[in-house]
């Protein structure tokens, strides 16, 4: 099913085809890891797998986006930062 | 931008105001909300892309339509959004089709020349339908996919039946019971294991079981509740959310709401893949349609059929009624 947004032009579109597809690995292996844990999950129980992940989507976001984004957009994107 | 609009409208908006002919007090949804994003929704430039779960619904409910072999001269379409299910009415079952809607935007989305029969618009609140139409004057009432954003549910119900004729129809589609069960698992899991809560993000939903005892409720008679589901395949779950907001299917739960923080909604997306995924990379989506009808004899077709509709006729002395207590001729002492 094709999606209404293009998914490349705004901040959560990049989120959105970097934790699938960028670091697929590592969002599997947190997926996995909820997996064998999900009738007894608590907080933080999948941490480290999802420190990983989310340094890999931080990288993604950043490098892709400082080499294909004008400058005005940076201003955005540090914003976009903080929030992680 | 828009998102930051609609947020403040889902902070600033009021509860509101009672209804005068709702039974209970149950306030789910804000409904302020729901019509902003379904008049955004029918702006948006790709609205008719996400027709696709609507379409499929009216014309499954359109199938049961037809298998009720009578005319009528107006069909009154409650909540019918851009008119899905109008869509689908042909000149020779009725003559005349009225969609109600809160959302002005969505009702007129569509010209009238996309449509076979006459139609009128009326811009209303569906929670409120006798302020609309006068008690006993309807010949069939239908809705295809609105009822799960009414707050008062029995209350709509009973209004429905008020505004029936005597022996008139009702037939109606809503989401119910396991609809987007993925997501919500998926969401939950990701809160409890991100932030160790978890926070309303899907509706709740009308389990099947209550349907029937809700229109019981409500005094229809000669019900028929079945159910459906239509299962799509995304690519991922963003691809998912998109099209729901793109529906204007967005969550409008009342309350303080907070957004989805983004390592949230990531962690959510890695747990769908994993926990929901096919094997082609997609993640499906469900979509768990409850049909109602209550209608004076239900033809062969439907009982033999799985799915579910609803349908629900409105008494009248002409319906096969059971006799009185102590009436019966045949002893069940010797039949047995």
């Amino acid at each position: 099913m094709n999606s209404t947004v293009s998914t490349t032009k705004t901040p959560l579109g990049r989120l959105a085809v970097h934790s699938t597809a960028t670091c697929s690995i590592q969002a599997t292996a947190y997926g996995k890891c909820i997996l064998a844990t999900y009738t007894d999950v608590t907080k933080d129980v999948c941490k480290e797998e999802f420190t990983k992940f989310a340094t890999c989507l931080r990288q993604a976001v950043c490098h892709s986006s400082l080499r294909s984004l004008p400058l005005a957009q940076l201003d955005g994107l540090y914003q976009m930062g903080r929030k992680w | 931008m828009l998102r930051s609009l609609a947020r403040r409208a889902a902070i600033s908006s009021a509860s509101p105001a009672a209804n005068p002919h709702t039974l209970g007090p149950f306030q789910i949804f804000d409904r302020d909300v729901k019509r902003i994003q379904k008049n955004r929704a029918a702006l948006r430039e790709g609205s008719r892309m996400v027709d696709y779960v609507q379409e499929e619904v009216a014309d499954r409910m359109m199938e049961r339509f037809m298998d009720i072999k009578r005319t009528f001269d107006t069909v009154l379409d409650l909540g019918s959004g851009p008119g899905h299910f109008t869509k689908l009415l042909e000149p020779e079952r009725a003559k005349k089709a009225v969609m109600i809607d809160s959302s002005d935007k969505a009702l007129h989305r569509d010209p009238d020349s996309e449509f076979e029969v006459q139609v009128e618009r009326i811009c209303g609140d569906e929670e409120n339908l006798l302020q609309i139409v006068d008690p006993n004057s309807q010949e069939a009432i239908v809705s295809c996919l609105s009822l799960h954003w009414v707050n008062d549910l029995p209350g709509t119900l009973v209004q429905i039946r008020e505004a029936l004729k005597p022996d008139g129809l009702f037939l109606g589609a809503m989401f119910g019971g396991d609809t987007l069960f993925e997501l919500r698992t998926a969401l939950q899991l990701a809160e409890l294991e991100r932030e160790g809560g978890i926070a309303p993000h899907i509706s709740p939903m009308t389990q099947t079981r209550d349907i029937s005892n809700l229109m019981g409720r409500a005094g229809f008679t000669l019900l028929t509740v079945d159910v459906d589901e239509v299962n799509v395949a995304y690519p991922n779950m963003w691809a998912l959310m998109d099209d729901l907001g793109a529906m204007g299917e967005a969550n409008a739960i009342l309350g303080p709401r907070r957004a989805l923080r983004r390592d949230t909604l990531a962690a959510a997306s890695a747990i769908y893949s994993v926990l929901h995924g096919s094997e082609d990379g997609s993640v499906p989506a469900t979509f768990q349609v409850i049909y109602m009808a209550s209608h004076l004899f239900v033809p062969g077709p439907l009982a033999h059929n799985h799915r579910c509709i609803q349908i629900g006729w409105k008494p009248a002395h002409t319906q096969p009624q059971p006799l009185e207590r102590g009436t019966g001729k045949v002893s069940l002492k010797e039949v047995l």
